[in-house]
């Protein structure tokens, strides 16, 4: 995802990113209304949201770039900050 | 500025090192993803103190609205990724497809979300009937009124395109509004869990 790269090269991880998200979306979806409520449920839905997250923050908005690394501590204290959210409140 | 053009190096450099977009728009962003943050901890311990309430009324939301509402934002950030994209790699009339195809479908998800507001209000269901459904048209309707601001955005960058491709502070300008079109997708993924899922 170098911002030097060709524009052909880059709309592949682009598209891979928007396909995987469309792909976790619908995951979510039909494990939250085909399967059962459990605990586990929970687990992989809030899994592949923060799966969605990264990907929007990583590629979407092409932070791959070592001089944007630092950004990549910041969704983990987001993606932290949601475990938690989704392990004291949702079980 | 928005008639200089940028030196070939000094824009590489910029690409390599900086944000998308600019600085002090990115706190804008921070400060707005954080007081949403904010409201989400309030309505999971909320959520926890009225189990029975929150499971009630969940159970009235159609979960199909927000999941189509979720494919289609994550396909018009997409669209912009691929906007922003085309126009550093100098395709100023792609770029405006994209990005005008982006606002397209966040006039779609404005559509979708509006028959599910219609759809509640026939039930009689407003912002006073309870926490659950205060959360419910706070939050929604915070992230739509900035869905409605980014479709301005965007209309305005797609416009903008093919006349100030070559501007260095137009650049700026395009990721910025992309990035902002990003935090609503990230928002969104947020809520569509927390509001119709969990």
């Amino acid at each position: 995802m170098s911002g030097t790269s060709t524009e052909a090269g880059g709309t592949k991880a682009l598209t891979a990113t928007w396909l995987t998200l469309l792909l976790f979306s619908l995951a979510n979806y039909y494990l939250a209304e085909v399967l059962l409520s459990t605990e586990v449920l929970v687990a992989a839905i809030l899994t592949a949201v923060l799966v969605k997250l990264f990907l929007v923050l990583a590629v979407f908005m092409e932070l791959g770039h070592r001089g944007r690394a630092w950004l990549f501590p910041t969704t983990s204290v987001l993606a932290a900050c949601l475990i938690v959210l989704g392990v004291l409140f949702f079980r | 500025m928005d008639s200089a053009l940028e030196d070939g190096e000094s824009f590489k450099r910029r690409r390599d090192w900086s944000l998308p977009g600019d600085a002090a728009w990115w706190m804008f962003l921070t400060a707005e993803f954080l007081t949403l943050f904010a409201f989400f901890v309030v309505y999971a311990f909320m959520r926890r103190a009225n189990l029975e309430e929150f499971q009630a009324a969940q159970a009235l939301l159609d979960p199909r609205f927000a999941l189509v509402n979720s494919l289609v934002l994550i396909t018009s950030g997409y669209c912009v990724a691929r906007g922003v994209r085309a126009l550093r790699c100098g395709g100023s009339e792609r770029s405006r497809s994209w990005v005008l195809a982006a606002a397209a479908l966040g006039v779609v998800f404005i559509a979708i979300k509006g028959a599910e507001y219609a759809e509640k209000f026939g039930l009689g269901l407003t912002l006073s009937s309870g926490t659950f459904w205060f959360f419910y048209y706070f939050l929604t309707g915070f992230h739509f009124l900035h869905v409605l601001l980014g479709i301005g955005f965007l209309v305005w960058v797609g416009l903008s395109a093919p006349k100030k491709s070559n501007a260095l502070a137009f650049h700026v300008q395009a990721e910025s509004c992309a990035a902002f079109w990003h935090m609503l997708d990230l928002v969104w993924i947020l809520l569509f869990p927390l509001l119709y899922l969990l």
